[in-house]
């Protein structure tokens, strides 16, 4: 018998493919929520107000979308 | 109170005993690489893992209707083949403890029922599409799918990061790690309690408590999971951080937040599907990535090796002693006193060996 008889592959596609999606975009958003924090640390120490500002929002930015991904994560869990 | 009555009680008790163990055993996965760069305290660490270890296995049902529905013919399965198959897997697990071998409780668990089932009504008992399609494909891809996961995601984290101060990049990645042990901690209750709720399930469907064709996990089986594997991490935990010192690897927090984050996404979409894994597997795999990502000949391909012998071996080896408890079993008839008999016997033999080996000292750690 084919193992692509045996195997749902199409499951294990969706799941693999899922997996993919979800781990890199939690790495990419909060490493950038941490870039964020770090140039404004030292936008702050430079005393340069608006490249701060810009940096802290960049951090806000990622921290929810790190948020957002893991809320919406857990909804098609439950779903 | 029947017989018939009694042999549940045993089962389920078994179970939940085992559900307890690999809360035990799997707390580290969850928490050792926040612990080993300080992003949680270990008292902290504990607690958090096994409440949601708790929480976790309230999320989702599918690996519990995988493992009572689509790995052996409900139709055909006692109550003394699942307590054969319990206690083929807690002897794997024993004997790969004590000769330090790795092994996973998670298929140990799968071989034993489905050796069981094959002992006691033939190669009909067992689904093989569902053994094969939904168990040992998903256990082999998914290690592999954490370590991919985790080895771009390292690079991507690295290329972002890697250019600022390491101060703050480290502080705000060990916050982070608080985030990603947590959602470990939730993706291992959803997977691995909801194996002993399908066990327990697939108890009550012999029992015939439940229908064999529709069928619904009783609430009452989703909280004696939840609380036994949360009770066992929790428990497990005080082990673990004795000996943190000495078996985790060092690794920087950003790697530790990946890896964490790869296994959590791996566990999390594939309990979606319904794919029963070995989480240990996962995090090993994730860990594996996240040090490739930084420096190739950081991976332990030692660990790589035990992961594939594991696979290899624990299904057919779990499933051999399965059968072989089912033989026993069956020399006292299809009654209770066969299953009370074997878990008085197991009883003794894991005082004995548990004593003997305290007196010679620790084992090598399965995985």
């Amino acid at each position: 018998m084919k193992i692509a008889v045996l195997v749902d592959l199409e499951a294990l596609w969706e799941a693999s493919a899922a997996a993919f999606v979800a781990g890199i975009t939690i790495v990419l958003v909060f490493s950038i929520a941490v870039f964020g924090v770090s140039k404004l640390a030292d936008f702050r120490r430079d005393r340069r107000p608006v490249a701060a500002t810009l940096s802290g929002l960049l951090a806000l930015a990622g921290l929810v979308a790190t948020a957002s991904a893991i809320v919406l994560g857990i909804i098609v869990m439950v779903s | 109170m029947s017989e018939a009555d009694l042999i549940l009680i045993i089962v389920v008790a078994t179970a939940l005993i085992f559900d307890f163990t690999n809360g035990f055993h799997d707390t580290a996965n969850a928490v050792a690489t926040a612990i080993s760069t300080r992003a949680l305290r270990p008292r902290v660490a504990v607690l958090l893992a096994a409440f949601l270890n708790f929480v976790g296995a309230f999320i989702s049902l599918e690996v519990a209707a995988t493992v009572a529905a689509d790995v052996v013919n409900a139709e055909v399965i006692t109550q003394n083949v699942i307590f054969a198959g319990l206690i083929g897997a807690i002897a794997w697990n024993l004997i790969t403890w004590y000769f330090g071998l790795p092994s996973s409780s998670s298929h140990a668990l799968i071989g034993g029922v489905v050796g069981a089932a094959f002992a006691a009504a033939g190669a009909g008992a067992v689904i093989g599409e569902g053994v094969v399609g939904k168990v040992l494909i998903p256990a082999l891809v998914a290690p592999v799918m954490a370590f991919i996961v985790a080895g771009l995601g390292i690079v991507v984290a690295y290329r972002i990061v890697g250019r600022q101060r390491p101060g703050p990049v480290t502080r705000s990645f060990r916050l982070g790690q608080i985030l990603s042990a947590s959602m470990f901690a939730i993706s291992h209750g959803t997977n691995d309690a909801q194996k002993t709720m399908g066990i327990i399930t697939l108890a009550l469907i012999a029992h015939g408590t439940l229908p064999a064709n529709d069928f619904e996990v009783p609430f009452w089986v989703v909280v004696s999971a939840a609380t036994a594997i949360g009770l066992g991490t929790y428990t497990g935990g005080w082990r673990i951080i004795r000996t943190m010192g000495t078996r985790v690897h060092k690794m920087d927090p950003a790697q530790g937040f990946t890896a964490e984050g790869a296994g959590s996404a791996v566990i999390l979409a594939s309990t979606h599907f319904g794919f029963p894994l070995s989480t240990t597997h996962v995090i090993s795999g994730a860990i594996m990535g996240s040090g490739a990502g930084k420096r190739l000949s950081a991976v332990r391909w030692g660990v790589a090796g035990n992961i594939f012998a594991a696979w290899l071996l624990t299904v057919p080896a779990a499933a051999g002693f399965g059968a072989l408890t089912y033989g026993l079993v069956q020399l006292f008839g299809s009654g209770a006193t066969g299953p009370i008999v074997i878990t008085v016997a197991a009883g003794a033999a894991m005082a004995y060996i548990l004593g003997r080996r305290a007196r010679r000292g620790a084992p090598v750690p399965a995985s």
